[in-house]
């Protein structure tokens, strides 16, 4: 180990420390958005990180935000596989009901390590 | 190209082949909590050959390793992320020996060269899985320094054993 070897280490560290803060840095104050999404259009925004109650206009669905989780308290369809489907709490995910059309999804990018598993040799 | 250096070659091509192979059982661990994290046995081959044979003959075998194990165990998509991770570490491993000597030992080539794998491949990976893998390339840099040093204690451990050219 010689002395320019610290200097490079020290100099790698830097540089993953500034990877870091460009990265994260910033996706700190991304707060995340639960859309509602009835046939093909958003028809309402709420904050995941606000508890509350909402009934979906002109369909029969009532979703629930609690403890930054989203989940289909009740609904009307015949199968009731979107309140099967529980809680979510990450970006990119959705909970959909197919026999009313309707999403509800947290916007945001999908956090990375389900994909990351693919590129593993 | 001689025929002592094409030996050579081939020995090495064949060293860094079971190191890549036989890694996986060091860094089983390592792997199953970061994925995509390896130790990097082979770089240890692919630096030595250039420090002792030149950049050309270590490009001919670090690409032949990739596309070798590709054949035994790889898949499409892990072809593309080595060749990338491999060419750009080769590059800055090249300009990482004409450091001086005398203050940068291998240890310095070994890190620098596994920070510019990891870099090469996170470009590749923006094009396959789009710009949210941004947010694993830190944890794959910070993993790439210890596992650096690792294996630059082990080149220089080479250069002291095999001093002649």
């Amino acid at each position: 180990m010689k002395k320019g070897d610290y200097i490079v280490m020290a100099f790698s560290i830097l540089l993953v420390g500034v990877l870091c803060f460009f990265l994260y840095g910033q996706k700190k104050n991304e707060a995340l958005y639960v859309e509602i999404i009835v046939g093909n259009e958003v028809v309402d925004s709420l904050p995941l990180n606000q508890d509350t109650v909402y009934s979906v206009n002109g369909v029969d669905l009532t979703v629930k935000i609690e403890d930054k989780q989203v989940c289909v308290m009740d609904t009307g369809c015949p199968d009731r596989l979107c309140k099967a489907a529980g809680r979510i709490s990450q970006a990119g995910r959705s909970i959909i009901c197919l026999p009313q059309k309707v999403i509800v999804r947290i916007n945001g990018t999908f956090p990375v390590d389900a994909v990351a598993g693919g590129m593993c040799p | 190209m001689k025929i002592k250096t094409l030996t050579l070659c081939g020995i090495l091509l064949s060293t860094a082949l079971i190191l890549s192979w036989a890694e996986r059982f060091f860094s089983v661990s390592l792997m199953r909590a970061f994925p995509g994290v390896k130790l990097g046995l082979a770089n240890i081959v692919v630096t030595v050959c250039m420090v002792y044979l030149g950049f050309w003959p270590a490009f001919i075998v670090g690409l032949l390793r990739v596309f070798i194990l590709f054949l035994i165990m790889g898949n499409a998509v892990s072809l593309a992320f080595s060749l990338t991770g491999c060419i750009v570490s080769l590059f800055v491993t090249y300009f990482a020996l004409k450091l001086p000597e005398k203050h940068f030992s291998l240890i310095s080539v070994s890190v620098l060269s596994s920070l510019a794998f990891n870099l090469g491949q996170g470009m590749v990976s923006i094009l396959f899985f789009g710009s949210s893998f941004l947010y694993y390339l830190p944890v794959l840099c910070t993993l790439s320094l210890p596992c650096g040093i690792v294996t630059g204690i082990a080149m220089n451990g080479i250069r002291k054993a095999w001093p002649s050219t």
